[in-house]
């Protein structure tokens, strides 16, 4: 069996949101649990995010934003991700209204975690995604798929 | 789906004892004290009465019986007109002053029209021009309301705001002389925390200076600077470490304003700063008195106030929102109610309340109005207002002030010895410090030596879906869509003649040492928006001229 690869995570912070300690935090706690972590830093827009993700070539984007324009970012950056075919995952963080929670799903985007949430909870779902979505079904790089879910959300709302 | 939680402290039932023997910053506290605790206290020397030096007790005689603290609340709505519509609510419900907290656009110092904030402009007002600040005073007494800036986390935020206060005064004819209120103008702890875009140290500490000038000089009755001592707490820093640094804060910004010609006596007559009431109780009543005292104690022996009255040190406090739960989240109206109480009967000056659903949405009007009513429980239900500093005199209580304040002075001493605030805020020595404190409170947090209900103590793994009625945006692509005209056309109207030329002008002065707000005044005047003038002050120092590094400076200022 072919030795695995670590799992490669961007942390990014999309937009003019400077709460940055989440994203810190989550960064380090992914280092701790043996991950490669690269850190955007704040102030990127969804193409910047991209590009880094694909140059970097990681398995997940895991985004944290407080402010209220994360519902389009991240549905937004999920989209992009998707329409690259590049297969990457995107789980996400931050104050997350529960009328949003129902459209980032939808999106792809999984994870949200708020406020208290055990780093355990954080790191089991990461590696539970990596390995059943992106390791075991999907190969690297796989053609991109069509998707049949038209994203309204991310223009409407 | 009773799943084992990790993350939750392991708690001997049987055995009933407290997670945590220690207060905030680490003090052992003892089962019991006494008078040997206290040895040494002289009465006239260490507390004074209330309204008196070195105001351990209070700054005024009597305290709240001559006037109880201000109730304050952060309210921003996306439009002006949800503003106002929402400020009357609150102010039926009891709150004395009402201020809006800027947007992420203003406090990064974008334009609504910057490629970042193309989903965020819009949330909150967005001041880009003075006609946008006037909009939101629009229907108000400038001259008798108490008008508050709190752009927390970022000061240029908050002199651009100011700027644009001077400039409405101006326009409407209104003597600014007249004008009250505060602002936080605090580049140390913005540099400290990182909360915001991380702006050059340089141009903050000139802009501070200036401001403080100018507005000692022009709106005498305005606060020119609060330092956040808020912001120091909410990124890990403990009672201790708050004082020592906004202590030294403060002593830098009266200097800068001393250096600039003005008397001590005009700018520490105003001093305020803004703090954080933590869970802890004792610490925070002992953490207000032992500020007083430094306060008193600096004025006097390092500035040599030669009144009392400009000894005095006002506090506002901000119950924080870090502490304010998801999980179970009926439970943060407790802990804002105790955060409040410890505040109060600390002698606080002003009160600013989380809410309880901070951390699901932007503060609703329900959960504004339950903040309201705590306050007003406190002030006319409990009792605990009606005499000055009501635990004075108890032993553990001076005990615990004396400690704080020791340990805040030896941090100043340190910080002294190793080239002064300044200094440490820009060769990146306190931003370490303040992370250090940050990784010991959040590594606290994970295995549960500081304790928090329903997140590591007795986390309930079934809890329901908490009933919060979260904030909602309605139509708010209009919103965005009308913000984004309105900043197009502002643009495209103006004499960019007479603008270009403020500008140039702008960027001029500040390579020399002239006061920049009266520049920025007349910018304003000549309708440049905040990420010009910001632009034109940051190339004159060399920096590039978009805050973020992404724009390129405006073809009409080539």
């Amino acid at each position: 069996m072919v030795e695995k690869r670590k799992i490669r995570v961007l942390v990014a912070k999309p937009g003019t949101d400077s709460h940055y300690r989440g994203a810190e935090l989550v960064a380090q706690i992914l280092r701790n649990a043996g991950m490669e972590v690269v850190y955007t830093g704040r102030y990127q827009t969804s193409e910047m995010i991209v590009s880094t993700a694909i140059a970097e070539d990681v398995d997940v984007v895991a985004l944290s934003s407080l402010a209220w324009s994360q519902e389009k970012y991240y549905t937004e950056i999920a989209k992009m991700l998707k329409d690259k075919g590049t297969g990457i995952l995107v789980v996400g963080g931050g104050i997350i209204s529960e009328k949003a929670k129902p459209k980032l799903l939808k999106a792809g985007v999984t994870g949200l975690y708020g406020p208290g949430t055990p780093y355990e909870v954080i790191i089991s779902h990461i590696k539970d995604r990596v390995e059943k979505e992106r390791w075991g079904t999907a190969p690297k790089k796989a053609a991109p798929k069509k998707t049949a879910t038209k994203k309204s959300s991310s223009k409407k709302c | 789906m009773a799943k084992k939680e990790e993350n939750v402290i392991t708690f001997d039932r049987s055995k009933r004892t407290f997670v945590k023997p220690t207060t905030e910053s680490g003090f052992e506290v003892k089962p019991s004290y006494g008078p040997d605790d206290i040895k040494g206290v002289d009465y006239k020397r260490d507390l004074g009465n209330d309204g008196e030096y070195p105001y351990a007790r209070g700054i005024y005689k009597g305290m709240y019986r001559n006037m109880l603290w201000v109730s304050a609340q952060a309210l921003t709505r996306e439009t002006a007109e949800k503003s106002r519509k929402d400020r009357k609510v609150t102010w039926e419900a009891g709150a004395d002053t009402i201020y809006l907290s800027s947007g992420d656009v203003n406090r990064t110092g974008c334009d609504p029209d910057h490629p970042l904030a193309k989903y965020d402009a819009g949330y909150c007002p967005e001041q880009f021009s003075w006609r946008r600040l006037e909009s939101d005073l629009k229907g108000i007494d400038i001259t008798t309301a108490i008008i508050t800036f709190h752009g927390a986390s970022s000061q240029q935020d908050d002199v651009l705001c100011v700027s644009q206060l001077a400039t409405i005064a101006d326009m409407w004819g209104v003597d600014k002389k007249l004008i009250r209120g505060s602002c936080i103008n605090d580049p140390i702890s913005n540099a400290a925390t990182g909360f915001s875009v991380d702006f050059p140290l340089d141009i903050g500490r000139r802009l501070n200076g200036d401001l403080t000038a100018f507005v000692c000089r022009e709106m005498p009755k305005f606060s020119a600077f609060a330092p956040i001592a808020y912001d120091l707490w909410e990124a890990g820093c403990n009672s201790v470490q708050q004082l020592g640094i906004i202590m030294s804060s403060v002593s830098a910004y009266c200097q800068e304003a001393i250096d600039r010609g003005i008397p001590f006596e005009a700018v520490g007559g105003r001093v305020t700063i803004s703090i954080a009431s933590s869970l802890d109780f004792f610490e925070t009543v002992c953490k207000l008195r032992a500020a007083r005292r430094m306060w008193a104690r600096i004025a006097r022996e390092r500035f040599g106030a030669k009144e009392d009255k400009v000894c005095r040190l006002r506090i506002a406090v901000r119950t924080p929102g870090q502490t304010i739960t998801r999980q179970q989240p009926l439970n943060n109206i407790a802990r804002i109610g105790f955060q409040a109480l410890a505040a109060i009967i600390g002698g606080c000056n002003a009160m600013d309340y989380a809410r309880h659903d901070e951390a699901f949405c932007i503060p609703s009007e329900e959960s504004s109005i339950i903040t309201l009513a705590l306050n007003h429980i406190i002030a006319q239900e409990t009792g605990v207002g009606l005499t000055a500093d009501p635990l004075g005199g108890s032993y553990y209580v001076e005990w615990l002030t004396n400690k704080l304040e020791e340990e805040a002075f030896k941090l100043m001493k340190e910080i002294e010895s190793i080239g002064g605030i300044w200094t440490v805020a820009q060769n990146g020595w306190l931003r370490k410090y303040v992370n250090a404190a940050r990784d010991q409170r959040l590594s606290g947090l994970a295995d549960g030596s500081i304790p928090q209900v329903g997140v590591n103590f007795f986390r309930l793994p079934d809890a329901k879906e908490p009933d919060i009625v979260e904030y909602e945006f309605k139509d708010f692509d209009k919103t965005q869509a009308a913000l984004f005209k309105e900043v197009r056309d502002y643009k495209a109207n103006r004499d960019i003649k007479k603008t270009r030329a403020a500008l140039l002008k702008l960027r001029e002065k500040a390579k020399t040492k002239e006061n920049l707000i009266y520049c920025i005044v007349e910018c304003f005047k000549a309708d440049a928006t905040r990420s010009e003038i910001l632009g034109m002050i940051r190339e004159a120092f060399g920096y590039s001229y978009d805050t973020v590094g992404m724009i390129e400076r405006p073809k009409f200022l080539n």
